[in-house]
């Protein structure tokens, strides 16, 4: 019985979150040409939002504006959002950025094949994402899970 | 003497990384859990876990990674452990190019103290696959897993299992993905001989043997409003061929190597939410239907043990970053869980708080 409540209970909730707006699929946004949205990590935002700090929140979110505001036309000029650039010239910025950088763009572009949620321990990867004490927050304890 | 070990690779890597391409994370974490052993005993314990990561950048391709983790419990002392472990992986196409491919090794030791020393492993896990990027909104990946569990005072569950994986990614209608994923395993380990159980008294025989199984595994998830992700999974695992292994029954509790291998089906919701101005808000519900290998019972029974797992947990992390590029990150986690068993002693609930903190650069 408690089996069944549980599946109605996600299920009904997953519908009802389905049903809210995301204010990320508007048609003002695809009035302006911008990268599709891609959801390779399965958080629910998109991959390609800008982060300059890094510190893991969008920065749409920190400064309080959503996509459209960053879209939105004043005196007929498109206010654009900031892009880091990528070529100057003839010159490759590769070759300026230290190692750790550039990998961490190699491993950014292949965040979906560096693992995956079948196999032997299948289900395992549940839990919190910050991954502070393999414990029973994991399903896992003393290192060796459930 | 362990903990002063993991001071000082905390202090070496803080000095080493502020001066060379070296990047590192360091976590500390405190837990209380009102059932350690997830059944029955309701066993409770504090624990406290240290881990220390380091990585080498030594060409724009290449990440070489070490590890160390201590885990140190209040109560189940004997269960204090230390991780050890190295890693290289391997990216060699760019991050521009529609196709990619991805190659990682790592090796794991595992050390409990003396009380516990018969579950220390060696592990080795590899993993390669290939990626291609079909436009904008769809991606499709394919490979290779290798795993081998080598129990160093013991060979009773020594394991090595190929696991092949192949899935796409597609964006659908504006901002919603679609992630698609199945997979086929194939285990080599030792089962115990079923015919040696009918002979009284019963001693029971090893041989060897080759477990089978396939999963599929769809997964949904999209923003609501500017603040807030979902993701909704299924997955259904099932056991391939006629051969039903029976393994120790000690080895299907805690500790051990065939706890985590099951067959049956689960949904999870995971919700991400920075409503709290600086906060990162982690929630997620989850039900699993979870058939167990058949385990022997001393002194002479076989039984089967099927799991209804529900679970629940939240997490919020308040990350703060430097000017110098250093993360200082607390961590509050709880968590839920309860467990009906047709083996009586997996009726169990838990309820888990932890608190840690992350520095990485």
């Amino acid at each position: 019985m408690e089996k069944i409540i549980t599946i109605f209970a996600i299920s009904i909730f997953a519908m009802t979150l389905y049903l809210l707006p995301a204010s990320t699929a508007s048609a003002e946004d695809e009035a302006v040409e911008q990268k599709a949205y891609v959801d390779l990590d399965g958080d629910g935002f998109d991959d390609n939002a800008p982060d300059e700090n890094s510190d893991g929140i969008p920065d749409d979110v920190e400064s309080g504006k959503s996509k459209i505001d960053e879209h939105s036309f004043e005196g007929g000029e498109q206010i654009a959002a900031f892009t880091p650039l990528q070529d100057i010239g003839q010159y490759n910025i590769d070759e300026y950025l230290p190692n750790s950088e550039i990998f961490g763009r190699l491993k950014f572009s292949t965040r979906a094949q560096s693992s995956f949620r079948g196999g032997f321990d299948i289900g395992n990867n549940f839990g919190s994402e910050t991954g502070i004490g393999c414990g029973a927050l994991s399903g896992c304890a003393g290192g060796v899970c459930h | 003497m362990k903990s002063i070990i993991c001071i000082c690779l905390i202090l070496v890597a803080i000095s080493v990384a502020s001066h060379a391409d070296i990047g590192f994370e360091v976590q500390v974490g405190q837990s209380y859990t009102g059932n350690l052993l997830l059944d029955s005993s309701n066993f409770q314990d504090s624990y406290y876990n240290t881990n220390v990561n380091l990585h080498y950048y030594p060409f724009p391709i290449a990440e070489i990674s070490l590890k160390s983790e201590y885990t140190y419990y209040g109560e189940l002392i004997g269960l204090g452990n230390i991780r050890s472990g190295a890693g290289i992986t391997l990216i060699p196409t760019r991050a521009e190019s529609p196709a990619s491919f991805y190659i990682s090794a790592n090796w794991e030791k595992l050390d409990y103290r003396q009380e516990f020393d018969v579950y220390n492993t060696n592990d080795i896990d590899i993993l390669s696959s290939l990626g291609y990027r079909l436009g904008d909104k769809v991606q499709l990946r394919a490979g290779i897993s290798y795993k081998n569990t080598k129990y160093i005072n013991s060979d009773v569950a020594d394991k090595e299992s190929y696991e092949f994986f192949a899935g796409g990614n597609f964006t659908l209608f504006g901002s919603n993905s679609l992630d698609l994923e199945g997979g086929y395993s194939y285990a080599k380990s030792r089962f115990i001989d079923e015919a040696s159980l009918n002979i009284f008294p019963v001693e029971p025989k090893e041989e060897p043997g080759n477990l089978k199984s396939f999963y599929i595994s769809p997964r949904f998830s999209r923003p609501l409003g500017g603040k807030t992700g979902m993701s909704i999974s299924f997955a259904y695992a099932q056991f391939l061929g006629d051969y039903d292994p029976v393994v120790y029954s000690y080895a299907t509790g805690f500790l051990s190597p065939w706890a985590s291998v099951w067959e049956g089906n689960s949904i999870t919701l995971k919700l991400k939410s920075y409503l709290i101005p600086k906060t990162i808000i982690n929630a997620g519900a989850g039900y699993w239907n979870k058939n167990f290998l058949r385990m022997f019972e001393f002194p002479d029974r076989v039984k089967t043990r099927e799991d209804d797992l529900s679970r629940y947990y939240i997490s919020f992390s308040w990350p703060v970053p430097s000017r110098s590029g250093m993360f200082f990150e607390p961590t509050l986690q709880i968590e839920f869980s309860n467990c009906t068993s047709s083996h009586r002693l997996y009726d169990y609930s838990n309820f888990s708080v932890t608190l840690g903190a992350t520095i990485r650069k």
